[in-house]
């Protein structure tokens, strides 16, 4: 997959000034430039959906705004039971109804939560200053393609319904479904038939 | 998870906590949590998987001052749980015993508090001013040298300043209490896009 970038990994981050001294000599004009485990994508998927779980807070989940300008995430998610440290997962994701087998077994009416990106943080809520926590996932708390987790547990959502992780290639990582070792998110972003991402003999 | 409990330890000397735990998908977090007997915060540590499934945390010596009370909790990778030893609102206890030595240490010092405030009560009662004033400046014995007011304003002004300092006490521990952390939160998240613009197409 030679057009999709994978930027280096970490959290460098790096900070230029520049002096504007013709004007004023005490100026300066400092950028933070963070180097992201995001993928660069000229075209990226629309519609992404965002949903926070919160450990412990079992088969409930909050529904994020994502700003559709440029998919940033914003949003609350109330009544988190405090007073223990717990671990927040972003999870980014579409809603593919495009999503067909590697032998066509199944056509494109039915939709599949295609997880893009997820994000872990643990938050130290045993013993909050407040009601409201701020909660700012920055790129450094991007997970490893190979480290997502299956956090609505699809894996285990037989029968009838969205389609699960394991149509796809069974144990593969939600966020390369099929076992391609190029994440969802890189094939979304660089395949004009993104339903190609499931095929496992077409990486 | 299974757990056996720990009932005894010594002050002052790290308290190993072990358990067992299983879980089909697999164990994401397990966490010890532990404070000093009778309320408080519990402060938490990791569960870390030693051999097989067994797990281990420590409860660092310097938090054994007395008695402790824990509980454990576990969540598997689909953020399922807690699974709990104990709880929260029933942790289970260690008796925690100081050392021979020690105990004897202790006792000696109670004893010489207490004959502290034995003096400082006599004192009190023996100033009583009905005395001063139905006397003429003179002691039964005749002598009439006023050591008797004196004795019982100094005594009245000890007393004073005990019962001062024990107001001053309890008005500085309480404006020391903080106020109780909030049982459940709201978490406001804000998250980056999960994908980038190509460096070149950035706005």
């Amino acid at each position: 997959m030679t057009m999709s970038l994978r930027a280096v990994a970490g959290g460098l981050a790096l900070t230029v000034a520049v002096g504007c001294a013709a004007a004023d000599p005490d100026a300066t004009v400092t950028i933070s430039l963070q180097l992201p485990e995001r993928v660069v994508c000229a075209a990226p998927p629309s519609d992404i959906r965002a949903q926070l779980f919160v450990s412990g807070m079992a088969h409930r989940s909050c529904d994020l705004v994502v700003n559709t300008a440029d998919n940033s995430v914003s949003g609350d998610c109330p009544n988190i039971t405090a007073r223990l440290d717990r671990v927040a997962t972003l999870d980014y994701f579409i809603m593919d109804t495009t999503a067909h087998g590697g032998d066509g077994s199944w056509g494109v009416d039915k939709p599949y939560r295609l997880l893009l990106a997820q994000a872990t943080k643990t938050l130290a809520l045993s013993k909050p200053a407040s009601d409201v926590i701020e909660v700012t996932f920055t790129d450094s708390d991007f997970v490893a393609m190979d480290q997502c987790r299956d956090m609505p547990n699809t894996s285990e959502d037989t029968g009838v319904g969205p389609l699960t992780v394991d149509d796809f290639v069974t144990g593969a990582s939600p966020c390369d479904v099929d076992d391609d070792a190029v994440s969802n998110v890189e094939e979304k972003c660089t395949q004009p038939t993104p339903t190609d991402a499931y095929d496992p003999s077409d990486p | 998870m299974s757990h056996q409990p720990i009932t005894r330890a010594v002050i002052g000397e790290p308290i190993e906590i072990r358990t067992t735990i299983t879980d089909q998908s697999g164990v994401f977090e397990a966490r010890l949590h532990y404070r000093l007997a009778g309320g408080g915060e519990f402060l938490s540590a990791s569960l870390v998987k030693t051999t097989g499934d067994e797990y281990v945390a420590s409860i660092p010596a310097g938090a054994v001052t007395g008695d402790i009370e824990y509980f454990l909790e576990a969540f598997d990778i689909h953020g399922n749980g807690p699974a709990l030893v104990g709880s929260q609102p029933k942790p289970l206890r260690i008796a925690v015993a100081a050392a021979a030595a020690s105990s004897s240490d202790a006792g000696v010092t109670g004893s010489d508090a207490g004959t502290i405030n034995s003096d400082s009560t006599d004192a009190g009662s023996s100033g009583g001013l009905p005395d001063i004033g139905s006397g003429s400046g003179q002691t039964e014995d005749g002598e009439g040298d006023g050591t008797g007011l004196v004795i019982a304003v100094v005594a009245s002004g000890v007393a004073a300043v005990v019962v001062a300092g024990a107001v001053i006490g309890v008005v500085i521990y309480a404006l020391s209490q903080e106020p109780e952390a909030p049982g459940t939160v709201t978490l406001r998240v804000t998250a980056p896009p999960p994908v980038q613009a190509p460096l070149g197409n950035a706005p």
